[in-house]
C-alpha cells in the first residue's frame, strides 16, 4: 500500500526502527505554537496500531494572539520546520503533513480572525513554493475522528472509545456503526489544567498538599456529577466500547509512571485499581516516583536509559499537582466505565498527540 | 510534871513535824512520778512511732510504685496514713501535752500500726497476685509461642501446597515449534532465509489434568536476535507478565483459551514481524509465571 521511503545520507540523525517502515512528519499550527513530530510507521501499523515518535520538535509563537508578531513568527516557525524535514530529514513532501489545530480555528472564529489563519496558510505555501500545499483546518469533530482513525487499530475500530485529555478540555468519541463514516464525538470543558487551576483556586490562601488534595476532591466530585456522568451516558459509548483508551500527555504520564518496564510500548494496558492505587500513592508517597527507584527492575542497560529519561521528562513536564488532577479527571471518566459486571478494558496511548499523522498516512498517501 | 509537859509538847512538836514532812515529802513524790511516767509514755510512743514510720517509709516506696488497678485503694490508704502521721507528730510536738492527748496519741499510733500492717499484707497480696499474674503471662506467651510456630509451620505448609497445587496445574507443554516460512503461490514453505521469509508461525500443545480452566493464558515471549522482545501489536502485548520470582517480562502474544483438565490442547498463530533479522530467535511459553517450554530457530 506504501512506497518505502529511501534513505539518504542526511538522515543519519533519525535513527527509524525497521529498514522497511515508512517516515512521516505532521506539523501541527496549534494555540501556543508550531510542533512537528517525526514518525516511523510499520508496515503492519493498520493492524497493530504501532507508530513510534523518531523527533519530536517545537516553536512556541502563540499563533493565537493573532498580533503582526505572532503571526510572523508562526510563518516563520511553520516554514523552518517544514524544510527541516523536508531537506533535513529528507522526508518526501508527499509524507509531511501540514495542519491547523481545532483549537486555533475554534479561537480565531471566536475573535473574528479566521482571515488571519487563510493569510497564514497562503503566505507558507508561498515560501515554500508549493501552491497545491494542502494546510487542513481541523475541527473539534475531525481531529477526534482522525485521532482514532490512526491511534486504533482496524481490529479494534468499532468496540474501542478513545478520549484525549487535553490542558484545557477533553474530546474523543468513537464509531458506533461497522463503517467509519459515522463518529460519535464526546467533549468535556475539563482538562488537567483547568482542573489543577480551579483547585488552586479553591485552596485560596493555603496551599499545603492536604487542602490541595481535599479541594481537588471536591472539584472533581463536581465535575462528575454535572458534566462527566452525562457526557459518558449521552455519548452512548458504555454498550458499545470494550476497549477504553486514554490519550493525551496524562496518559502518557501515568503510563510512564506505573509502567517504566514497558518504555517502548505504545500502548499500556491498565486497570481501573491500578490507575486508583497510582493516585493515591501520588498523594501518599511522592518521593517514590524517581527514575532511579521506578527502574530498580529494569536490566537492560538501554531500556533503563530510556525509562530514566521518558520519566524525568514526565516530572519536568507535570509537577505533582498538576498529576494528581490530571490523574483524578482521568479516573473520573474511567470510572463511568467501571463495573462489576461487565470487563472494560483500559489502554493508556502515549503517543496520542500524532496520532492524526498516522490517519492522514493512510487517508492521503499514495491516492 | 514540868518535864512531863516539855515531853508531851516536845513528841507533838515532832509528830507535827514529821507528819509535815511525810505530808510534804509525799506530795513531791507524787509529782515526781507522774512526770516520769509521762515522759515515760512519750518516749515509748515515740519508739512506736518511729518504728512504724521507719518500716512504713520503707514500704511506702514499694507501694507507690505497685501501680495498677489497685493504685486508687492504695492512695486512700496512704491518705489515712498521711493523715494519722501528722496528727500523731503535731500531739507528740506539744510541749504541754496533757494526758488524754498522750492517749490519743496512743489510740492512733495503733490506728497507724494497723493501717500499716494492713498495707504491707495487701502489698504482699499484690505482689503474689503480680507473681501470679506473670506466672500466667509466662505460660500464656508459651503458648502464643507454640500458636504462631504452629501457624508459622502451617503457612509454610500452606505455601509449598499451593505451589505444588499452582505447579500442578501449570500446563506442560510440547511439540514447541517457531517456523519461519515463505509464501509463494498461496503456498507456505519453511525457509531459513532471512530474505525469504514473510512470517511466523508459531504452534505448541499444552496439557494439564487436574485443572479446568474457563480462561486460561499462557504468554509466548519471541526475542530477536539483537535481544529485543518481538512485538507485532502494541495491543496484544500492552502490559507485562509477572513470573513467579516477581520480575516482569515483556511478551510478544498472549493467548487465551479454555480448557478441559486432560485435554491435549494445540495452539498456533502466525506472526507477521515488519522485519526478520539474521540470527538466533528464541521463544518462550509462559504460564502461571513459569516457564513451560522453550525453542529457538535460527536464521540465515
Amino acid at each position: 500500500m506504501f512506497a518505502p521511503v529511501l534513505w539518504g545520507n542526511a538522515q543519519a540523525n533519525i535513527k527509524p526502527r525497521y529498514a522497511n517502515s515508512r517516515i512521516c512528519a505532521g506539523i501541527e499550527v496549534g494555540s501556543k505554537g508550531v510542533k512537528m513530530s517525526v514518525i516511523e510507521i510499520g508496515n503492519n501499523a493498520k493492524s497493530s496500531g504501532a507508530f513510534y515518535i523518531l523527533k519530536d520538535t517545537s516553536v512556541n509563537t502563540d499563533f493565537i494572539s493573532f498580533t503582526p508578531a505572532t503571526f510572523s513568527a508562526t510563518l516563520n516557525g511553520l516554514t523552518s520546520l517544514y524544510q527541516t524535514a523536508l531537506s533535513g530529514y529528507q522526508i518526501p513532501a508527499k509524507n509531511i503533513f501540514t495542519v491547523v489545530s481545532s483549537g486555533v480555528k475554534m479561537q480565531a472564529e471566536k475573535d473574528k480572525k479566521y482571515g488571519q489563519i487563510n493569510n497564514l496558510t497562503d503566505s507558507f505555501r508561498l515560501r515554500i513554493n508549493e501552491p497545491s500545499r494542502q494546510v487542513e483546518v481541523v475541527d473539534v469533530m475531525k481531529e477526534a475522528k482522525l485521532s482514532h482513525l490512526g491511534i486504533i487499530p482496524e481490529n479494534r475500530r468499532f468496540s474501542t472509545f478513545l478520549f484525549d485529555i487535553g490542558s484545557g478540555n477533553t474530546k474523543g468519541g468513537f464509531f458506533p456503526g461497522n463503517d467509519t463514516e459515522t463518529f460519535h464525538l464526546f467533549q468535556l470543558d475539563w482538562g488537567t489544567k483547568s482542573v489543577a487551576n480551579l483547585t488552586e483556586k479553591r485552596c485560596e490562601a493555603d496551599n499545603s498538599l492536604p487542602n490541595y488534595y481535599k479541594q481537588l476532591a471536591r472539584v472533581l466530585a463536581g465535575a462528575e456529577n454535572t458534566d462527566i456522568v452525562y457526557a459518558v451516558n449521552t455519548s452512548g459509548a458504555y454498550p458499545l466500547s470494550d476497549n477504553i483508551a486514554v490519550s493525551g500527555g496524562i496518559a502518557w504520564a501515568v503510563a510512564t509512571l506505573t509502567h517504566p518496564e514497558l518504555i517502548d510500548n505504545p500502548i499500556v494496558s491498565v486497570s481501573f485499581d491500578e490507575v486508583k492505587k497510582f493516585s493515591e500513592k501520588l498523594y501518599r508517597n511522592f518521593d517514590a516516583f524517581n527514575a532511579i527507584f521506578l527502574t530498580g527492575a529494569i536490566n537492560r542497560k538501554a531500556e533503563k536509559d530510556a525509562a530514566t529519561a521518558e520519566i524525568n521528562r514526565v516530572l519536568k513536564v507535570f509537577d505533582h499537582k498538576a498529576l494528581l488532577a490530571g490523574t483524578g479527571l482521568m479516573i473520573k471518566i474511567m470510572r463511568q466505565f467501571e463495573s462489576a459486571f461487565e470487563t472494560k478494558h483500559f489502554y493508556l496511548v502515549k503517543n496520542g498527540q500524532v496520532g492524526w499523522v498516522s490517519a492522514y498516512v493512510d487517508q492521503y498517501i499514495d491516492k | 510534871m514540868i518535864l512531863l509537859s516539855a515531853a508531851l509538847v516536845g513528841t507533838w512538836v515532832y509528830h507535827l513535824y514529821d507528819k509535815a514532812y511525810y505530808s510534804s515529802q509525799r506530795k513531791e513524790i507524787f509529782i515526781k512520778d507522774s512526770l516520769a511516767v509521762a515522759q515515760g509514755v512519750e518516749d515509748s510512743l515515740h519508739r512506736i512511732y518511729s518504728l512504724t514510720i521507719n518500716s512504713l517509709d520503707a514500704k511506702l516506696d514499694s507501694s507507690i510504685n505497685t501501680e495498677g488497678l489497685l493504685k486508687g485503694e492504695l492512695n486512700e490508704k496512704l491518705k489515712e496514713i498521711y493523715r494519722l502521721r501528722g496528727e500523731i507528730a503535731a500531739i507528740l510536738k506539744k510541749t504541754d501535752a496533757k494526758k488524754e492527748d498522750l492517749e490519743l496519741a496512743r489510740r492512733k499510733t495503733a490506728e497507724l500500726q494497723t493501717l500499716v500492717l494492713d498495707l504491707q499484707s495487701k502489698n504482699s497480696s499484690i505482689e503474689e497476685e503480680k507473681q501470679q499474674i506473670s506466672a500466667v503471662l509466662d505460660k500464656v506467651n508459651l503458648q502464643v509461642k507454640d500458636l504462631e510456630g504452629g501457624m508459622q509451620q502451617l503457612t509454610r505448609e500452606n505455601k509449598m501446597l499451593s505451589e505444588k497445587v499452582s505447579l500442578a496445574s501449570t500446563f506442560m507443554s510440547s511439540e514447541i515449534k517457531l517456523s519461519p516460512v515463505a509464501v509463494k503461490n498461496d503456498k507456505e514453505q519453511e525457509t531459513t532465509n532471512t530474505n525469504k521469509v514473510s512470517k511466523f508461525i508459531i504452534s505448541f500443545a499444552v496439557l494439564n489434568n487436574i485443572s479446568d480452566y474457563n480462561d486460561a493464558e499462557v504468554f509466548v515471549i519471541i526475542t530477536q536476535p539483537d535481544g529485543y522482545v518481538l512485538k507485532t501489536d502494541a495491543w496484544e502485548s500492552s502490559s507485562a507478565l509477572q513470573t513467579k520470582n516477581g520480575e516482569k517480562k515483556i511478551y510478544t502474544r498472549k493467548i487465551k483459551f479454555e480448557y478441559a483438565k486432560g485435554e491435549i490442547k494445540r495452539l498456533f498463530f502466525s506472526l507477521t514481524p515488519d522485519e526478520f533479522q539474521k540470527g538466533t530467535y528464541s521463544l518462550q511459553l509462559y504460564h502461571n509465571g513459569s516457564l513451560i517450554g522453550q525453542t529457538a530457530k535460527t536464521l540465515h
